[in-house]
């Protein structure tokens, strides 16, 4: 943080943009901690941007600017109907001119550059950036990067059909072309496939911009070698080079900012975890002052190793009163609900829908559950974190979930397994069971251990009103979870105290495979002594609660799927068979 | 809607604009009065040799113009049939070409239209077979400077209708005329 940053004050009223005069005292929201006193909230005004609005930049604004002159100039172009001639004279004048100082040794030259536009090239670089998008689990760019191409590639052979404009009069073509000249389609197409390829390899920075302009230079140079060889005008490349660079800049601009979707190598590179610093950075700490009253002094990333579902990070801040504290913080992008809806749906195909699991429509919606679950756990005493609220970073795409700073407190796999440790992780299934609500994810992870008592997070997939199924299922979980770190013997003992035998009995007839999350499995392996068929031997008789394998769902996910599989290779297939590859 | 929604949405719907957009190109053998017939003057353009270029004289019944490709050196004109099914006559216009087959005699049905170009029908030829279920048959129209041939893929017994209506369909423009055309517009074809 600058000397001139604003939010370097201690007091909320020195905050540019907020109130002059100080801000009358608020009473604390539900749940949060009565000391901490968070006045200074302020609304944004209509018209104002949010705290990191979708981000255009300056090339972003300038070719919405060129595409929309371009679709001016087209739709003149097809509206007067003689554009062969009418509006040609430029163009023929140019074209002559380059006709004009052909030499032998500069004609090569054009050709070699000419040749730069082929399709052969153009899908060669194509496919291998296809292929490195997928090596890096760049899905998003890669979406992006042939949806771009499509319409670039649709635009290039629809527009120059329906304008119907001849390759240039007065002059002896002597380079390659294919249909009509305007917008020049080998031009949008080169232009499009380099930006493409900066966009989905390049993080931002010097390289990057260095990039681009190398990209323009090229697209120069091919432009004035076509009009140079009599197969383009002057407006054909210019339009052209607009198309493929307009399109493909804004398709990443919109789809697939920087900010969101980072291209980054080594371990960052496959992350889910959003960069913090710069402009987000700035943003958090903006957002968490208006929208919560807290000034933030420092942000910093916080058990990013076992959260691959959000970003997670631990913010140091002021309440009004100046008191000095931490708070814990999730900032969930509509990456993660994605990729939460792919991993659901992805299970659903392989094993089968486990009862009322729905992904989340939007960011929105499954930031909004996470607060609610945690003041209704929190109201049903349950011990999990209170929550301040989340705040709004960018509309529909990113919010902040922040939260009580459980300080002090270890994973339960770093913590010693008592019996307070127990009797404290038994009675959260007892009191979600009384409350007729479940957790649905209880693993290691998940389970923190502080002054010997345990805490439950990660409350987003929670639900209320579960199946009976679901909450057995959380208590075996629990059970298991603390069978691995402590005594099973113990455990199934203390279980006993809190529950009936039916109820045990139950939960291990209900959990079984893909009941049992991934990193419980993994952890039950790694310490051996199969804790699963400990509790089994222990529990009364009980014939297994089978888990729905087949639905109507389920085919029908796996006919899509199989569908999609489809009619990405008919893609494939035909893109090469359109460029002769096949 | 997800983006990969709207991506493939916009895959297949493509395809629909095309077809639109082919059915806009102008490759009438005689051009509304004071236009171009750009499509004409492209395929000119492609093949600079030739002393004739392929154009539509009129759309039979049932008959669309379904591609137009056209590159450096070659145009390739497809037609859909209503009868003949998809693609059941493809026009290729190159500068050469090697015809094969035994020549096609004046007076045979569906050669007429072409005859009054007298455009060396004693090269005119012919080539049929029968191909599966489809009939298939390739004719070679040669000029100087150019050829031009037609592939036509039916449904068997609609051969006979089909080869008038694309002998009907499809004429030769002398280049001469559309060079006339564009330079009444102040170029040079």
């Amino acid at each position: 943080m600058t000397a001139a940053d604003p939010l370097q004050a201690t007091s909320p009223e020195t905050i540019a943009g907020a109130a002059t005069v100080p801000a009358p005292a608020a009473p604390p929201g539900p749940g949060v901690p009565p000391d901490v006193r968070t006045a200074g909230r302020r609304r944004r005004p209509s018209g104002e941007g949010p705290a990191l609005p979708r981000e255009l930049r300056r090339s972003g604004r300038f070719w919405i600017i060129g595409l929309a002159l371009c679709a001016v100039f087209l739709a003149y172009v097809g509206i007067r109907g003689d554009h062969a001639v009418g509006i040609s004279d430029l163009d023929a004048a140019v074209s002559r001119a380059f006709a004009s100082i052909r030499v032998a040794w500069l004609t090569v030259i054009a050709n070699a550059l000419n040749w730069l536009s082929s399709d052969w090239l153009n899908l060669t670089l194509r496919w291998v950036a296809i292929a490195g998008l997928i090596y890096f689990r760049r899905l998003r760019h890669l979406v992006v990067f042939v949806g771009a191409f499509l319409l670039i590639g649709w635009m290039g052979s629809v527009l120059p059909m329906l304008l119907g404009r001849p390759r240039p009069f007065d002059v002896t073509t002597i380079g390659d072309w294919t249909g009509f000249s305007l917008p020049s389609a080998a031009v949008a197409a080169l232009a499009a496939t380099l930006l493409g390829i900066g966009f989905g390899f390049l993080p931002d920075g010097r390289w990057k911009i260095r990039w681009f302009y190398a990209t323009d230079v090229v697209i120069v140079l091919l432009g004035l070698a076509r009009i140079y060889l009599g197969v383009d005008h002057l407006t054909d490349a210019v339009v052209g080079a607009c198309l493929g660079m307009g399109i493909m800049v804004l398709a990443f601009r919109f789809f697939c900012p920087e900010s969101s979707f980072p291209v980054a190598y080594g371990s960052r590179g496959r992350s889910a975890h959003l960069d913090i610093g710069g402009a987000r950075g700035a943003a958090i700490r903006h957002a968490i002052h208006d929208q919560l009253g807290l000034v933030v002094l420092d942000v910093k990333p916080f058990g990013l190793g076992a959260s691959g579902g959000s970003t997670p990070m631990r913010i140091r801040v002021t309440d009004q009163a100046g008191a000095e504290f931490e708070v814990f913080g999730k900032l969930y992008a509509s990456t993660h609900v994605r990729a939460d809806r792919n991993y659901k749906i992805t299970r659903a195909i392989l094993y089968g829908r486990l009862e009322d699991e729905r992904p989340f429509a939007s960011v929105r919606h499954l930031v909004e559950f996470e607060d609610y679950m945690l003041r209704v756990m929190r109201d049903a005493g349950v011990n999990v974190a209170a929550t301040y609220g989340f705040v709004e970073i960018t509309p529909e795409r990113e919010y902040l979930i922040v939260t009580e700073f459980l300080d002090g407190a270890k994973e339960i796999s770093d913590a010693e397994v008592d019996v307070g440790v127990i009797d404290s992780g038994l009675a959260i299934i007892r009191q979600l069971w009384d409350a007729g609500l479940a957790h649905r994810d209880v693993k290691p992870a998940n389970i923190l251990v502080r002054d010997g008592r345990a805490h439950i997070i990660d409350v987003a997939f929670g639900e209320v009103r579960p199946s009976p199924w679901r909450q057995a299922v959380d208590l075996a979980n629990m059970m298991l979870v603390l069978g691995v770190y402590g005594d099973p013997e113990l455990v199934f003992e203390r279980a006993l105290r809190q529950f009936t035998p039916d109820d045990v009995a139950e939960a291990f007839a209900a959990v079984r495979g893909v009941a049992i999350p991934t990193q419980l499995r993994s952890e039950m392996k790694a310490k051996g002594g199969n804790t699963l068929a400990k509790f089994r031997s222990m529990v009364p008789a009980r014939p297994p609660i089978a888990i729905q394998r087949w639905s109507i769902r389920r085919i029908g996910l796996t006919i899509a799927a199989a569908a999609l599989i489809l009619l990405a290779l008919l893609l494939v297939i035909g893109n090469l068979q359109g460029a002769g590859l096949v | 809607m997800t983006l990969l929604t709207v991506v493939l949405a916009a895959a297949l719907l493509s395809g629909c604009a095309t077809a639109a957009a082919v059915r806009k190109v102008g490759v009438l053998c005689v051009p509304p009065a004071g236009r171009i017939e750009t499509g004409v003057v492209l395929m000119a353009q492609a093949v600079p040799s030739a002393r004739f270029v392929p154009c539509v004289d009129l759309y039979p019944a049932g008959w669309t113009l379904a591609t137009f490709r056209v590159t450096r050196g070659e145009a390739v004109m497809s037609f859909d049939s209503d009868r003949g099914g998809a693609g059941a006559l493809e026009v290729r216009f190159v500068q050469t070409c090697h015809p094969v087959g035994s020549s096609l005699p004046p007076d045979v049905l569906g050669a007429k239209g072409l005859h009054e170009f007298r455009v060396k029908s004693e090269r005119l030829r012919q080539f049929d077979k029968e191909f599966g279920p489809t009939y298939q048959a390739t004719r070679y129209y040669t000029f100087t400077g150019g050829c031009m041939i037609f592939d036509l893929r039916v449904t068997p017994g609609t051969e006979s209708t089909l080869t008038t209506d694309a002998a009907i369909m499809v004429n030769l423009v002398p280049r001469a005329s559309l060079a006339a055309q564009v330079a009444a517009a102040g170029f040079r074809l």
